[in-house]
């Protein structure tokens, strides 16, 4: 059962999510929240495994919230951040505070239902091209440096294909179609950036590849 | 303007080219008339006279262009003509002295002023030396005198015209300035209003979108709560097209205007004149063809127009009396209010923040606004097409 704790100071988006959610079999909200400062609150109580939080709150909002968050020891929770804006400055502030991903408020509850499933296994990317798009805009990454930037000289050749091509916003299937590679081996090339990265997740493996220039911006 | 202001405007009212060579034909008809030459030595020979004539006043016909070279030209002939034939000094030579001067003053450089002082001191210098009488003081004093103040003349007819052009270039440069800050106005209010639509819609629709999403959702298995949801979305629904039209209605606040969720037609203009009666300001209010009901929007916009136009009026102008006039055409709306405050009332920019918003109302409705001061007062007058039909 994964269990969701939901963030948002209108309470009718609260309630309409929480409506979603909870139909489903194997997902349970837990818990609610109006701002900042009652997510850390309540977050703490009540341990669940993601967070749904807005990014734009009054009182503490959701961006300091999230530092709080994921600056927690032995945090197991992963935050999913829902905005109204997708190419939204602070969206992007919450992925390098360490956000796993991005949802639009209006999302068909499909596509809800699946980002609180995937996020919860830590295993892809949510909407790959609108990341990268919010990356792309908003990362402030070095000038073009000719071979492997320092901080990823650890990574082999290998891994930093995969690296590469998941800051371009592919899939793990789109990226073992492209190095003629098997799935299973890009999981595991992908799970060893992450460690050597000392990533949490795909996204932050993502905006490690921009901020470092191994990747930059319109290239894609 | 003073005498010297009109003297140079008429001056440049005349065609150049008469303007550079009428004193020539006129000098050269002077000369011809000459008592100088007349009562000269009998040795001077016409031709010789002639010449000399020719050479002082030809060159002035290059006087614009060329000063330096026009004052050098015409001492250099004077300077001459003392040395080999003797000090008399025609009449038209003289004055083509004077006029080269002038032109040196006016249309000529620093260099070509110092030029021209030492040609014209040479000059003098010559004449003076060459008299058999001893020089007297007034051959010193009297050309300084003259020359100096030919040149004295133009130099300052110079700079009064670099200065009406610098006057001229700076109300060019501000009155751009107060179109671009009026433009930066219109923008800022531009954008204020769109996020603030942006918000208002942002807000309402997407909580109408997840309340859809959650009834769909559980429409079969909690079918109360799917309809609790849609009873949501109609509140929610509601509620964001009140925001709107309240955003669209009042951009600003006006404490002149009737409660805010009340959206005033044309019909409520006899109370709004009525209370701009009590504030000390009398309204005319008149309408012309034939009153029909029209567009909300539009009326609105009337409205709004009518209310701030008189609001200025009162603000600002010294003012009695406002009329307002509307006019009912076939297939558009005509508004306009004037006030009798004098053309001349202090008066902010045209394009005041009132104003600006009211030129966007008005284009949102396609059409068009025109406001300025004339001499009786103050003119708002808007033309507003309507769509046919009324609402």
């Amino acid at each position: 059962m994964i269990t969701v704790l939901i963030v948002d100071d209108q309470a009718l988006v609260r309630d309409g999510f929480r409506m979603i959610l909870d139909e489903q079999h194997d997902i349970t909200v837990v818990g609610e929240a109006a701002d900042g400062q009652q997510a850390i609150e309540q977050a703490q109580m009540l341990e669940p495994d993601i967070i749904v939080m807005d990014i734009r709150m009054p009182t503490m909002n959701g961006l300091d919230a999230i530092r709080h968050l994921m600056a927690r020891r032995g945090a197991r929770w992963r935050i999913l951040v829902l905005t109204t804006f997708d190419l939204d400055e602070y969206v992007y502030d919450a992925m390098k505070a360490g956000a796993s991903g991005f949802l639009l408020k209006d999302v068909p509850r499909r596509q809800l239902i699946e980002a609180v499933r995937t996020v919860a296994e830590g295993d892809a990317l949510l909407a790959p091209a609108i990341t990268c798009r919010l990356v792309e805009r908003f990362v402030q990454s070095p000038p073009p440096t000719t071979g492997i930037p320092d901080q990823l000289h650890h990574l082999t050749e290998r891994e930093l294909d995969v690296l590469r091509l998941v800051a371009r916003g592919l899939s793990n299937a789109e990226i073992a179609d492209r190095l003629t590679l098997g799935q299973n081996t890009i999981k595991t090339h992908l799970g060893h950036v992450l460690d050597k990265l000392a990533a949490r997740d795909r996204t932050q493996a993502v905006v490690a590849a921009y901020e470092t220039g191994l990747v930059q911006p319109g290239q894609g | 303007m003073s005498l010297v202001g009109r003297l140079g405007a008429a001056l440049r009212r005349v065609d150049h080219v008469w303007v550079d060579w009428l004193p020539v034909a006129g000098l050269l008809a002077l000369s011809q008339v000459d008592p100088n030459l007349a009562a000269s030595d009998a040795e001077v020979p016409p031709l010789a006279g002639g010449l000399f004539a020719v050479a002082t006043t030809l060159p002035l016909g290059w006087r614009r262009h060329h000063p330096g070279s026009v004052i050098i030209a015409i001492t250099a002939a004077v300077v001459v003509w003392a040395l080999l034939v003797g000090p008399l000094i025609t009449f038209s030579s003289f004055l083509a002295v004077m006029v080269a001067m002038f032109a040196v003053g006016v249309h000529g450089d620093r260099r070509e002023v110092v030029t021209g002082i030492t040609a014209a001191a040479l000059a003098v210098t010559v004449v003076a030396l060459t008299d058999d009488q001893p020089a007297s003081a007034f051959e010193w004093v009297f050309p300084t005198i003259y020359f100096g103040g030919a040149m004295l003349l133009g130099r300052a007819m110079r700079r009064r015209e670099q200065r009406t052009q610098m006057l001229a270039r700076l109300n060019a440069e501000l009155a751009r300035e107060r179109d671009r800050n009026a433009e930066l106005a219109a923008a800022q209010e531009r954008t204020r209003i769109a996020r603030e639509m942006h918000d208002v819609i942002a807000h309402g629709v997407g909580v109408i979108v997840v309340q859809a999403e959650a009834a769909e959702e559980v429409l079969t298995t909690r079918p109360d709560r799917a309809r609790g949801a849609l009873r949501e979305i109609q509140t929610v629904g509601r509620q964001t097209l009140t925001e709107l039209r309240h955003l669209l209605g009042v951009l600003r606040h006006d404490s002149t205007g009737p409660p805010a969720d009340v959206q005033p037609t044309l019909a409520e203009l006899d109370r709004l004149a009525d209370r701009m009666a009590a504030t000390g300001l009398r309204v005319e209010l008149r309408t012309e063809g034939r009153p029909r009901p029209l567009p909300a929007p539009l009326e609105l916009t009337a409205y709004r127009l009518v209310q701030e136009a008189l609001t200025n009026t009162h603000k600002h102008a010294q003012a009695t009396v406002a009329r307002v006039v509307v006019r009912y055409h076939a297939d558009q709306l005509e508004v306009e209010v004037t006030d009798d405050g004098g053309g001349t009332s202090v008066r902010p920019s045209t394009r005041g923040r009132g104003l600006i918003g009211m030129h966007e109302r008005v284009h949102a409705c396609a059409g068009s606004l025109e406001a300025g001061g004339t001499e009786a007062g103050f003119v708002v007058r808007a033309v507003l097409p309507t769509a046919g039909a009324p609402s």
